[in-house]
């Protein structure tokens, strides 16, 4: 009888406890653990972009020379202004679905299918390579879709591969070099021309890419085309990314003609998301020559006019950065 | 130190839970580099420092 009085007296941590509280301590402190760790994980930056002047990376030794492009963009130019000159219009011509201006033109679709599948595809014709660009979030790590691409003056933005969360792998943006490290994922490369190329880890070196004047990398993926343009049966992924998931793609038909395609998911009766291979035959269907799969799941988000076009699964989330089509020198804002 | 060595084991197989989900997420979107980022490794170098200290402290008391 003393010892249960005195076990009882001591502070709750020295007193006896069934198997079932001391549990359901584990499980509170494994919540609270991995709460502390998805805040210095999701929120705390890795990578600090920033919009105004060039984004400053982190990691310092990972930063080499600014590639310089060694091949005539005016001229590259002039030949997109008049390859696609049906497209592009005196004035700028703004629409609930689109936009055209002398030199950028975005046209928006939106598609159901009876598979329970909604996706939102966007075809752009740009007369530089300027008008396409990598958008960052102006004030924090990551912002809402509708703010990066408000931050950015862009006219059209889809989420890119949340750079921000990286810190490795080949990283080029804007033609600034931010990391260099080859990893086991495939890249897409933007080229100064126009022209895209997605490569798996065992088709390209760091170096190599660099010689060619790299205007932006993106890893995510996995490339949806092989090199005939066909569709992709097997990729370079885990298999839970395989399953179906809301999406975001970037296409590529030729040099100044690209789509970005968003695919919404996870919302029954709406959309239930697309799996990889039917993401890689869509875009073949497009009549895409080379495609790569984005940051899907909550992050899918296509923006147009700073409203958001689709229907983010859960919501949305915070982004860090958008692939953005604008006037070059932004001056869109000035001819409204 | 007697909150410590009650707390101190809770804490080992909490963090040991959560190293599990961490896996488990790292599988379902390795590129969310759930287990190589630099959380990550802070949360496994603390986890290790902890289940140390806990084990040692178990074999001193044993060995009494």
């Amino acid at each position: 009888m003393q010892n249960i009085n005195s076990e009882k007296k001591g502070p709750w941590y020295e007193r006896k406890k069934p198997w079932w509280q001391l549990a359901i301590l584990d499980i509170v402190l494994a919540a609270l653990v991995v709460g502390v760790f998805a805040f210095f994980h999701l929120w705390l930056p890795k990578i600090i972009l920033t919009k105004n002047g060039m984004p400053e990376p982190v990691y310092q030794v990972s930063v080499a020379e600014t590639p310089v492009p060694e091949y005539d963009t005016e001229e590259e130019s002039l030949q997109w202004r008049e390859k696609f000159s049906s497209f592009f219009t005196a004035d700028t011509v703004i629409t609930d679905n689109s936009y055209s201006s002398p030199e950028v033109s975005v046209q928006i679709t939106e598609h159901s299918t009876e598979k329970k599948l909604n996706y939102f595809v966007a075809d752009i014709h740009i007369a530089d390579i300027e008008n396409i660009q990598s958008g960052f979030s102006a004030e924090h790590s990551s912002d809402s879709p509708e703010k990066v691409a408000q931050d950015n003056d862009a006219i059209l933005a889809m989420n890119g591969d949340y750079c921000s969360n990286q810190r490795e792998g080949f990283l080029v943006r804007n033609g600034y070099l931010y990391l260099t490290e080859q990893t086991k994922y495939d890249i897409c490369v933007l080229y100064y021309d126009g022209v895209v190329e997605t490569y798996q880890p065992s088709e390209y070196t760091v170096s190599e890419i660099m010689e060619k004047d790299p205007y932006q990398v993106w890893k995510f993926g996995p490339e949806l085309l092989d090199k005939n343009g066909s569709p992709k049966t097997v990729f370079n992924t885990s298999d839970a990314i395989l399953h179906k998931h809301p999406r975001s793609g970037f296409g590529y038909y030729e040099p100044g003609h690209y789509c970005f395609v968003v695919v919404d998911g996870r919302q029954p009766g709406y959309s239930d998301g697309i799996n990889m291979e039917d993401f890689s035959k869509l875009f073949a269907e497009l009549g895409c020559v080379r495609a790569f799969n984005m940051d899907g799941g909550a992050s899918s988000s296509m923006v147009f006019e700073n409203e958001i076009v689709n229907k983010p699964s859960g919501g949305g989330r915070y982004i860090s950065d958008m692939l953005v089509i604008k006037e070059k020198d932004a001056l869109k804002g000035q001819e409204k | 130190m007697k909150f410590l060595k009650f707390i101190l084991p809770h804490l080992a197989v909490a963090m040991l839970l959560g190293l599990v989900v961490l896996i488990i997420l790292d599988e379902r979107n390795p590129l969310m580099n759930f287990l190589t980022g630099t959380a990550a490794r802070v949360y496994m170098l603390t986890m290790c420092i902890i289940c140390i200290t806990v084990i040692a402290g178990h074999i001193s008391e044993h060995n009494k």
